[in-house]
């Protein structure tokens, strides 16, 4: 059986590297919450290479404008269809900004229409229970970005299975600290990522 | 009159009447034709392509029959020939007249003229280019007034044959099918620009959505109803009535968005007609200029933008949008506008503008993100947008290089402090190193060197802890400076910043029950401090190597604070290594079982759709024209789903209305709807083989 | 008033047209009876005679009746069409009742042709023929297909979907009937893994291509993916169990029993390991080894993946596929039911990595293999198709082997079919003479 390799999938604009601790955190979490096969570090691919169709579950953020190119969105388009999920966080937790803008056109022309996801969906219960939908983030808390709670995620489906999962929440801030750190919280923030990679690989 | 000009004349009457029959024959050939194929087309409807071929092969005939006559007429172009025509009816001329118009003898002979004098031949000439003409002209008139006897639309669909005139030989009635003969006309939406089609009796009709479809036929046994609707059973369907205008029944619709079955009822009478919309794809834009992406060392000057576009339809606008992103880490403000905007009047256009940089008022590490952006005339159900590639052109700010492709910041102060730490650390070892190799004044001096770095690293940590803690160690002045220059007590330092900060955040930590996040992140920087204190006062008295445990453990304090710190990195990501075997299931909480809900098969109608096509395939041989109508409305669901199986079912579906041989065509329709029989594979001693 | 000389020479001609008449009448009662004897030297004399028959086997709807009522010694067949099984049978009994049948054919391909419903959703139904020429295989609607079964060592076999209609098979001059096993319902599978991408893809694989799926799916020690009730484990609630890995839980015990009673086994990988089920593997899962060949996306995508060979393998293995020299799949039957081992691991990068069918192709992968162990009832046949399928081999059982020397065989005793008419009309024309004559 192969390990479970963290994407981070890399983008020809905008910065797709703007969370690089997200990988490891959720790594961390994954072994330390259940007993799936995770490789201990994840791997950057290039979203319009074939190298993407090796790991079916994806994640994707950034702060800039998301503009693919035809390459990017053919083969995103193709992963989604044979049963690839990618993740996309927008990391200015801002719905009027310029990352949600353009990577929800650029999502809508690639994979089809984004829509709300509801909170009874089976990825709020998949490992961890989220009664109330996506958790909150201190982001959305503390009033940045959008000054907005964002009571639910968007997605693009095929059949009933979820192909993009799009947050305006901002994960990757949220997510984007060592590990190691992660026994200076209360709470473990990154638990939502346990459910997202658990739905992805038994969805 | 000399008999040569008597000859002369009854020669150009002669020859007169030879081409006035042959042209006379060619055209009653050339209307026998024409009345042949209307006749024809009257009992059995002739293709288009074979009427059109009528009228050539009319011209053809005629021309042949005309040469041919021609030829004959020639026999008589000269005097001799008409001469030698002439004596044979009047032999009493005794050769006079063909000696007369012989030049030798021309005028010579007066007993030739008396001869020639003495006959009459004019009368006979004239009597015989009369008869030449009379046949001829009879038969035309025949045909012409036979073709004329014809309904005009019937000689109309053999002379001026075009797509869309199978009603001109349909008839009205009561008794009549109204359905049997129906013209489909369409019209293309008008920013389209494409020409008005007329359709004979089609099972399908492809074009733009918004396109106005009018439907035809004559009027006959009952009203025409039109029922619209998908295959889909949960589709609702529209009825429309057809309206008549005198012996001619009208239906207008308008091409909708998703494949649609007209259903055409009238009395007992049914038929069903297919509407397809053709896409109309968006434009293909190609940003051209700036070729790549790069990154400029000032944000002054201008660049040229330069972009194709194209379109299937026509292209209606364009410009160049500009996105400029100015900030970095969490922190970016956005800015868009757009530039060069052109209209276009045609199916390709270009655009083109020049940007001035100093205009946008770009700054040192703002990022200006570039594409075009290009409409089509699409007003019906677009417009449709096509976008070109984005191109970034980032600034480069004053402490980067041109060929730096990522943003190299410094490292955050908690890296910076533990790269100082250890430079001192190690300087500290080397000079223990030599302690006995130098004088002891030297070594001293050497150390309390390393005591003034050690301090001022001290310092800075001690900034950024008390910084954190609410303690601003700007506004106290001396008061900082003295905190700074002392050891602390970590535990009542961090006591009073907690209860300063009076965060709400949590309050059970991993590791120590009591403590708070402020707290904890903040330990280890006060635990260097300390530390740093320790080994700054050793140094200080010249014994380095008492300074270096502190230093290692002001070092190792450090690293843990550095790892507890958020870092956005800027450069290249740095690959974090989780210890995977170490952290296994050491989470403090558990997840849950979970159930999976099944998947839908890939095509669930898949079998549904065989069971029909083999419905229809029975059909065929009891009822064709019902088979044809369940093959089309299986093309239609088929449509979206799978092309190759659509038009396998069209062939077939066309075979079988027009009486060919389907046969070939049902097969292969039958393969592609099915997806097998799959490729023959050996057997094996198992049966199913990996 | 005749003259004497004329009543003589009246006479004289009435003698002359009676002994005319008379002789044409006696030669057509002679040609009567020459006929009758004819007939019946054809219908007696000749198998008094003790000679071989000899009839064509095209004709022999027509012959027969006439062979089963006639005692010929001997009977040749000339096999230039297959008969029927009714005509067959009729030769059969022809010999049985004393008469040496003997038969050749210089054209007949030999034709063995077989259906079954494969145990997958659907049913669709795999057709296995072997010939030394190409076999068309048609329903009642159309031609299906045609396969060269000469090349392959025993045959091929091809998948028709739903054929409609009477299944037949042919090649050359021999044709048959295929007789189509009814469709079947098939019980859920049981997959059983470790969370992963091939978990993920095994079930969305057999769930896409129709089969009801119940899983169990190890995320954590608290916290397990399933799907279904999974209570007990028997082949009237399972078709086949499907393992991944050697992580079988609690399910792993009822694996065995499962098996014997008729179950299907499937194990991937190297879940042949697993403790509780290396008692019915075909073999043991060997170290992982990676394939020379990574491009999923070529025309042998299986051999792509990672395998786990086979080792020590058990003596009763049917050896399925190898890569070299490594067995990568074998079978074997376990009381009533079956263990199919197959050393991939890793199939789900077929469907992301492989080509433009590859998920449709990946999918029925899946569904062939789970097809070929699941365990579900004996499907009802056509007994009169069924028993049928080698039409050649049904031919020799009947008459025995072809004779390779033809004998010496005179045509069948058939009466011509000009002789009664024939007879007819010479008696018709006797009459009629005598009529004639009377009326003079």
């Amino acid at each position: 059986m192969s390990d479970f390799i963290f994407c981070t999938a890399q983008y020809d604009s905008g910065d797709w590297d703007s969370a690089p601790l997200v990988p490891a955190n959720l790594i961390d979490s994954i072994a330390r919450y259940t007993s799936i096969s995770v490789a201990p570090t994840g791997v950057t691919v290039p979203l319009g290479s074939t190298e993407l169709f090796k790991y079916p579950l994806a994640y994707l953020t950034g702060h800039l404008p998301v503009r693919f190119s035809e390459l990017e969105r053919r083969n995103l388009r193709e992963y989604c269809d044979r049963g690839g999920m990618l993740f996309v966080d927008d990391h200015n937790h801002d719905i009027d900004g310029v990352f949600h803008k353009s990577a929800v056109e650029e999502l809508t022309r690639a994979v089809g229409p984004l829509k709300e996801l509801p909170n009874t969906h089976a990825i709020y219960s998949s490992f961890f229970k989220f009664e109330d939908g996506p958790p909150a983030t201190t982001h959305e808390l503390n009033g940045w970005g959008d000054n907005l709670v964002h009571k639910h995620l968007l997605a693009a489906m095929r059949g009933d299975r979820i192909a993009v999962l799009y947050s305006s929440k901002d994960y990757s801030s949220e997510w984007g600290y060592h590990p190691d750190n992660k026994r200076f919280l209360s709470v473990d923030n990154t638990k939502f990522g346990v459910n997202i990679v658990v739905y992805a690989l038994t969805g | 009159m000399t008999t040569l000009e008597r000859v002369e004349r009854a020669r150009r009457t002669l020859r007169a009447a030879a081409i006035g029959a042959a042209v006379l024959r060619g055209a009653a050939v050339a209307l026998a034709v024409l009345l042949l194929a209307a006749t024809v087309d009257a009992f059995v409807s002739l293709p288009t392509g074979a009427r059109q071929a009528v009228p050539v092969l009319a011209l053809i005939a005629a021309i042949v029959v005309f040469a041919r006559r021609w030829r004959r007429a020639a026999v008589r172009a000269d005097a001799g020939s008409a001469a030698l025509w002439i004596e044979a009816r009047f032999p009493s001329l005794r050769y006079a007249l063909v000696t007369a118009v012989d030049p030798r003898y021309a005028g010579r002979v007066p007993e030739i003229e008396r001869v020639a004098a003495e006959v009459e031949f004019e009368p006979a000439v004239i009597k015989a280019a009369r008869r030449a003409l009379t046949g001829p002209t009879i038969a035309v008139a025949v045909f012409a007034v036979l073709l004329l006897l014809l309904p005009s639309g019937a000689i109309a669909r053999v002379v001026r044959p075009a797509a869309g005139d199978a009603l001109s030989r349909a008839r009205g009635g009561s008794h009549v099918n109204p359905l049997a003969t129906v013209v489909v006309r369409v019209s293309p939406p008008a920013y389209a620009g494409l020409r008005d089609e007329s359709l004979d009796n089609p099972a399908s009709v492809r074009a733009l959505v918004g396109s106005s479809i009018t439907i035809e036929g004559v009027v006959g046994d009952g009203a025409v109803v039109a029922t619209l609707g998908t295959t889909a059973p949960a589709s609702g369907e529209a009825h429309t009535n057809a309206v008549s205008t005198a012996d001619r029944w009208h239906l207008a619709l308008t091409m909708p968005a998703t494949p649609t079955a007209v259903r055409l009822r009238a009395a007992s009478h049914e038929r069903l007609l297919l509407l397809e919309p053709a896409p109309d794809s968006a434009p293909v834009v190609l940003l051209t200029l700036p070729g790549r992406d790069s990154i400029l060392r000032k944000p002054t000057g201008t660049i040229r933008l330069a972009a194709t576009a194209s379109d299937d339809y026509g292209l209606a606008s364009g410009a160049f949008e500009l996105i400029v992103s100015s900030g970095s880490g969490e922190n970016f403000t956005f800015k868009s506008r757009t530039l060069g905007a052109v209209t276009f009047t045609s199916r390709t256009g270009e655009l083109a503008a020049t940007l001035s940089l100093d205009s946008i008022g770009l700054q040192p590490g703002d990022m200006l993100h570039l594409r075009a952006v290009v409409r089509d005339r699409n007003n019906v159900s677009g417009p449709g947008v096509g976008t070109s590639d984005t191109r970034t052109l980032r600034i480069a700010r004053s402490d980067e290089y041109d060929s730096v492709a990522v943003d190299p910041a410094p490292p955050p102060e908690a890296e910076k402090n533990a790269l100082s730490q250890r430079m001192i650390l190690m300087m500290a070892q080397a000079l223990e190193k030599k302690r006995s190799k130098i004088s002891h004044a030297q070594f001293v001096s050497e150390s309390r060197a390393i005591a003034v770095d050690q301090t001022r690293l001290r310092k800075r940590v001690g900034e950024i802890v008390f910084t954190r803690l609410g303690e601003d160690t700007g506004e106290e002045g001396d008061a900082a400076d003295k905190r700074l220059d002392r050891p602390v007590n970590a535990d009542s330092v961090l006591a009073a910043a907690d209860r300063l900060a009076s965060a709400p955040v949590g309050t059970a930590l991993e590791g120590n029950e009591d403590e708070t996040p402020l707290v904890a992140t903040n330990r280890p920087l006060l635990e260097a401090y300390n530390a740093m204190w320790s080994a700054s006062g050793e140094l200080e008295i010249g014994e380095p190597g008492k300074a270096i445990p502190f230093m290692k453990k002001a070092l190792d304090a450090l690293q843990a604070a550095r790892s507890a710190e958020r870092i956005y990195l800027r450069g290249k990501t740095r690959a974090v290594v989780v210890d995977i075997d170490r952290v296994r299931l050491q989470g403090k909480d558990k997840g849950s079982a979970s159930a999976r809900t099944p998947r839908q098969p890939a095509d669930p109608a898949r079998d549904q759709r065989v069971a029909r096509f083999d419905a229809a395939l029975l059909l065929t041989r009891t009822a064709p024209s019902a088979a044809v109508d369940s093959l089309l409305l299986l093309r239609l669901d088929l449509l979206d789903r799978d092309a190759g199986a659509a038009r396998a079912i069209e062939t077939a579906a066309n075979a079988l209305r027009g009486g060919k041989d389907a046969t070939d065509a049902l097969i292969r329709a039958r393969r592609a709807l099915a997806a097998v029989p799959s490729t023959p594979i050996a057997l094996t001693a198992w049966g199913s083989p990996p | 008033m005749r003259s004497p000389a004329d009543a003589v020479i009246t006479r004289s001609v009435v003698i002359g047209r009676a002994s005319r008449a008379g002789f044409i009448e006696r030669a057509l009662r002679a040609a009567s009876l020459a006929l009758v004897a004819f007939a019946i030297w054809r219908v007696v004399g000749a198998g008094a005679a003790g000679g071989t028959l000899r009839v064509r086997s095209s004709s022999l709807a027509h012959d027969v009746r006439s062979l089963e009522s006639a005692r010929d010694a001997a009977l040749h067949v000339d096999v230039d069409a297959m008969p029927s099984p009714e005509d067959r049978d009729a030769l059969a009994a022809v010999a049985h009742a004393g008469t040496r049948v003997t038969w050749s054919a210089a054209t007949i391909p030999p034709l063995a042709a077989v259906a079954v419903r494969s145990r997958e959703p659907g049913g669709p139904v795999r057709i296995s023929v072997a010939s030394t020429e190409k076999v068309a295989v048609s329903d009642g609607l159309a031609a299906l297909d045609s396969v060269t079964a000469a090349g392959a060592a025993q045959g091929a076999s091809l998948s028709v979907g739903a054929p409609s209609g009477a299944v037949a098979a042919g090649s050359g001059a021999a044709r048959t009937p295929i007789g189509i096993p009814a469709g079947v319902a098939l019980h859920p599978v049981l997959l059983i893994g470790h969370a992963g991408w091939e978990a993920k893809f095994a079930a969305a694989a057999l769930e896409e291509q129709g089969w009801n799926v119940d899983e169990r799916v190890f995320v954590a020690p608290t916290a397990d993916v399933t799907q279904g009730a999974i209570g007990v484990i028997d082949t009237a609630h399972f078709s086949a169990i499907v393992a991944l890995d050697t992580t079988l839980g609690a399910v792993g015990p009822s694996i065995v029993r499962f098996v014997r009673e008729g179950g299907g086994l499937l194990l991937l990988a190297d879940a042949a390991n697993a403790p509780s089920i290396r008692a019915i593997a075909p073999a043991r899962a060997g170290t992982k080894k990676t394939a020379a060949l990574h491009a999923f996306d070529s025309a042998d995508p299986v051999n792509a993946m990672p395998v786990y060979p086979l080792e020590s393998p058990r003596g009763d293995i049917v050896r399925l596929t190898t890569r070299g020299a490594t067995l990568t799949s074998a079978a074997r039957r376990e009381g009533a039911g079956r263990v199919l081992q197959i050393g991939f691991d890793e199939t789900w990068r077929w469907r992301m990595q492989g080509g433009t069918d590859a998920a449709a192709a990946h999918r029925a992968w899946w569904s062939r293999m789970v097809g070929s162990i699941a365990a579900t009832p004996i499907p009802a046949v056509d007994e009169a198709q069924s028993a049928e399928g080698a039409p050649l081999a049904r031919l020799i059982g009947a008459l025995g082997p072809a004779t390779t020397v033809e004998p010496s065989a005179s045509e069948p005793r058939r009466l011509p079919a000009w002789l009664f008419p024939l007879l007819i009309i010479c008696l018709l024309a006797e009459w009629g003479s005598r009529r004639w004559r009377g009326a003079q």
